[in-house]
Formats: C-alpha cells, structure tokens, sequence
C-alpha cells in the first residue's frame, strides 16, 4: 500500500483521527504552551499559598509546594508523551531481531528466546520494573530504558508468530533455492512482512508505556520532584485529606493520562484496521 | 496425562528457577545500598562495623554463591529474615497470604462472572448498542491505571456519597463477616474493573469466530433454543483460547492488586512487596518473589489442564 493510499483509508476512521488530532494537540500544547506563557512549574508562590484552590493567578491552582499546577501539568505532560514515543522504540529494537532470529532459526534460539519471554512473562510487569528503576535509580532515563525493555516480550511474540507463517511460503523457498544466504531472506523476504502487525502494536506500546510510567512515578519511583510528571502530581493523593478535599490537584493529570492513553489506542485501532484487518491484538 | 502434567510442572520450576535467580541477580546490584538503610535507621557506622555487618550478612561472597545458598535454604524450608522488620520472612508472608488471596481471587471469580457473559453477548450481535456500549466500557477498564481508578472510587464512593469505607480490611473492633465484605467490595471492583477489559475483548473475538462456524447451524436446526446453542455449543470452543488469555492476565492481576492494596492499605502480600522494595530488604523481596512467581506458575497449570476438559480435542502429549 502507498502513502496516500494508507492515508486515505487510516483517515477514514473516524475515532483514529480523534485520537490523532487529540495527541498531536497535547503535544503542541505541552511543549509550546509553557514557553510561550513563561510558565514556571519549579518555583514556589508562597504568596498563593499551599495546595491553593484554582483561582486567576493559578488556574488550576497550586501543590503542597506551593507550585503553579498548571504549569507542571502542562510539563509533565512532556514526560508521559516522551515515555510514550521513546520506550516502544527500545521494546522493537530489542523483540525485533529476537523474534526473527527465532522464529527463521528456530532450534536452539527459538527456546532460549521463548523461554526467556515466558520468564518475564510469568512476574508481574510493575513489580519487575519497580526493583529494576529503584537499582538503577529514578530518571526520565532509566524510566524509557526500563519500560522499553520490559517490552520486548510482546514484540519478541508478535513477530516470532508471524515469521513461523511466512517462513513456510513458497518464496522463501525459491530464495533459498536460488541461492540467497540468511541475512538476505531475512531483511527482503521476511522483514517485509512483519512490519506491519509490528507497526500496530507500536501505538498500543505506547498506550502501555503511558501507563507504566504515570505507575512508577505515582509509586514514587519514577520522575522525581521537582522535576514534574503526571504520576508524579498524583502522587499527592496518597494523603487522603488531598484525596478528599483538593480534587483540583489530582483530577486534571488524572483525566490527562487515560484520555491520553484512549487516544494512543483509538490510533491503534485504526492503524490495526487500515494494515491489518485480520490482526487481532 | 501424567507425563504431560509432569512435564509442565518440571518446565514450571525451571521458569520459577530463573525468575528468582534474575531477580536476585538485579537485587544484587543494591545489596550495599540495603545495608546503608539499615544503618540510617539507627546510628552511624563505622568502616570496620560496616565490614562485619557486610560479613554477617554474606554480602562478601559472589553472587552466584549467595543465590545458591538462598535456593538451598528455600528447599530446605528457610526463606531468611527481613532486614528491616528482623523477624522470618515466611512468618511474615504467612500473615499476610491470605487477605491477598481474598482480593484477588474475589477479583478473578468476578472478572469471569461478569467479563464471559458481556462479551458472549458483545459477540452475538455485533455492532449494536450493547456491543458498543461493552466495548466503550472495555476500553475504560484497561486505559484507566489502576491507582487513578482506586483514587477517583474513594473520593466519590467513599468520601462523597460515604458508601463504601477507603481504609483497610476491618473497622477497628469489628471482626464480622459483613464488616470483611463491606471492606472487600470495591477494591475488588476496581481490580475486576480493570481485568475485565481483556476478557470481554478476548470473549468476544473468540466468539466471534465460533459464532461462524456451520455446527451452530447444524444445533439450531435440530431444535436446540438459542441458549443452548450458544452456551452449550458455542462458549464450550470458545472458552478454550480465552483461557489461554486469562493465563497472560494472571500476572497483570497481581502487579495492579499490589498497587490496590497500597492505596486501600489492605494488609496483602503485593503492598508487603512495595515496601520491601522501598526497603531493599532483600530476603523480603525474593520471598514474595517466590510466592507471586509460584501462584502465576499453578494458575497456568491449572488453567492449562482446563483448556484440556473443555475441548475434547486437545490431547496432552
């Protein structure tokens, strides 16, 4: 399928192009919105007062450090969108090649690689990544990485099931007859016809990526103050007189991720109809 | 059957050995870092003091060499003490076990119950208003993280409409049944609310398909009402690759019970687990390592031998 042809179909879903419009708008907003207004989301306005209700000065009002809420909404938001693009890059570049090698060696790769997915998959993915971010320390960094990583499994998976269907059409074996090597099968033959589901599921990943870090941050192992994250503002709550008398300071960032997280899975679902009609993720 | 529920049982151990030993290979990396907790909880130490807690510990030897001394200890019975609290881990996981149960297995009765149902339903007119109305709500379940939905429950449930308390297993004093159930309720709600995203959506593709299939024609046409069609007939197939799903949800259930049980403070092994993190009380971790891997390990075993009752067709090798 060529680009406009893809374009064509992708924007006649409509909840895709919700999803679309609503990301692209977040991002603008996020990283253009705070410079162009001068938002200050590190400094203290003790003039304001702590956990200060909405008012003018501070529309959404401010935190138990008496910082602008607006502002580190608006700032981590950088954060969740920036987790969410960077850690399904690293989940493919990892479960990628693993599952190709996989599933065209099979033998030997093949169980070393399922196995090692079936290891990671048998703990629970928050707890793992908990014990992995608090050894390597807490850092935009160390959360993309961690998150990344933990991953690879469903694209290891995804890919490994795919390449057992393709290997066994008859092209391949024509290219194996006229005597292609490997390397070549795997990245003209193959490749080619993995991307696709692959492409899919990026935007689900991302989805998930969202979520894992907004978790790790709520448990107070991921962005760490001041710096802001959505996960982070939350955090708050775990004081239950924040919880019942300050739902200003909660609620935004609350809304924020899981409209976020719909809008990552509306653009899957319509880049999953667009390229993959039969696919089932 | 018996060789293949050996077998399954020998490969279960084999991913259980590895799970621990990774993970006590990544805790590894902290283990100096659990001995300045230790030390920051009292006073100060000294370097040699440092050494001799380091040696008293084990913390000296090679990795490999402590991981093999830690699974030798575990046959034998010995999880270890917690570096924090000082007493048995086993002691302390013990009393803790069974609320985690309770929650979590209300969790996964309820997500059944309710999740098969809806999306058998979902699949048998797809498109119309209930279909789309169960799908909306699937969506809600597993974009919403767990500890957002448990927030946005206790503020209106707990502290708007004072239905449900945001607290604990028990009123302080009151060991009753109902108390327990009262308590119960919507952190169980909230765990089912998200896992039944998953299980709507994987019932109702699995139906889906069955629903196709030329036998439930065959039913109706012999007279069967539509019921037994579809739940005699039709679920019975379907139900063997949801199950298969249930069994990649299992752990996805335990990670979101623990952050459940931290918000709630219901006394479970998964918030036991948060704070042992936090600690880096090591013995602590690797015990509810061991105990989480194994509940996911038995679950898809049974969960497999199920598979196996319901289609007739599945022959264990």
């Amino acid at each position: 399928m060529n680009h406009r042809g893809f374009w064509n179909k992708f924007r006649q879903s409509r909840g895709a192009m919700i999803g679309l419009c609503f990301l692209v708008a977040e991002a603008l907003a996020v990283y253009l919105l705070p410079a162009i207004f001068h938002m200050d989301p590190v400094s203290s306005d003790v003039q304001a007062g702590f956990n200060a209700a909405p008012s003018a000065a501070h529309l959404l009002g401010t935190d138990g450090a008496a910082r602008d809420l607006l502002a580190r909404t608006l700032c981590g938001g950088r954060v969740s969108l920036l987790v969410g693009v960077a850690a399904p890059l690293i989940s493919v570049s990892i479960g990628l090649p693993l599952g190709l090698a996989a599933g065209y060696y099979r033998g030997v790769v093949e169980m070393v690689v399922m196995r090692l997915s079936d290891v990671f998959m048998s703990f629970p993915d928050i707890l793992l990544s908990l014990i992995l971010v608090s050894v390597i320390g807490p850092s935009l960094g160390s959360l993309i990485g961690v998150i990344g990583v933990m991953g690879w499994t469903s694209i290891a998976r995804l890919v490994y099931a795919n390449v057992l269907s393709i290997r066994e059409k008859e092209y391949i074996n024509n290219a194996l007859s006229i005597g292609r090597n490997d390397f070549e099968i795997l990245s003209h033959e193959i490749l080619p016809g993995v991307l696709s589901p692959v492409f899919v599921s990026l935007s689900f990943l991302s989805g998930n990526a969202v979520l894992q870090e907004s978790g790790l941050s709520f448990l107070g192992a991921g962005i760490r103050p001041p710096q802001a994250s959505w996960g982070g503002i939350i955090f708050a709550a775990q004081d239950l007189s924040v919880l019942t008398r300050m739902p200003w300071i909660w609620a935004p960032s609350g809304i924020l991720i899981v409209l976020t997280v719909v809008a990552f899975q509306f653009v899957g679902q319509g880049l999953r109809d667009t390229l993959d009609p039969k696919m089932t993720v | 059957m018996a060789r293949y529920l050996y077998e399954r049982i020998l490969s279960a151990l084999l991913t259980m050995f590895f799970v621990t030993a990774i993970i006590y290979l990544i805790l590894s990396l902290i283990q100096g870092s659990a001995l300045t907790v230790m030390g920051g909880s009292g006073s100060e130490m000294s370097a040699a003091e440092y050494e001799a807690a380091r040696r008293a510990l084990g913390l000296d030897l090679p990795v490999w060499l402590r991981y093999a001394h830690w699974l030798r200890d575990v046959l034998r019975g010995d999880l270890g003490s917690s570096y924090r609290y000082g007493v048995p881990v086993g002691e302390v996981i013990a009393q803790r076990f069974g609320s985690s149960a309770l929650l979590v297995g209300t969790a996964i009765l309820f997500t059944l119950l309710l999740g098969l149902p809806v999306g058998v339903m979902a699949a048998y007119k797809p498109g119309s208003v209930w279909d789309r109305l169960s799908s909306f709500f699937a969506l809600a379940g597993f974009s919403a993280p767990r500890f957002i939905t448990c927030i946005a429950c206790i503020y209106v449930f707990s502290f708007k409409l004072r239905l449900a308390p945001p607290m604990g297993m028990h009123n302080a004093g009151n060991a009753s049944l109902l108390d327990l159930i009262h308590h119960l309720i919507m952190p169980s709600a909230i765990i089912t609310f998200g896992a039944m995203g998953y299980m709507i959506k994987q019932t109702r593709g699995a139906c889906l398909e069955v629903f196709q299939e030329d036998y439930l024609k065959t039913a109706r046409a012999k007279g069967l009402s539509e019921v037994e069609v579809i739940f005699k007939h039709g679920l019975r197939t379907a139900l063997a690759p949801i199950l298969t799903q249930m069994m990649v949800q299992v752990p996805e259930i335990v990670g979101s019970a623990a952050i459940v049980e931290k918000i709630f403070g219901w006394p479970g092994i998964g918030s036991l687990m948060l704070d042992a993190i936090r600690n880096r009380d090591t013995p602590l971790i690797m015990g509810v390592t061991l105990v989480i891997a194994s509940v996911v390990l038995v679950a898809n075993i049974l969960l497999d031998l199920a598979y196996g009752l319901l289609d007739p067709r599945v022959r264990y090798r």
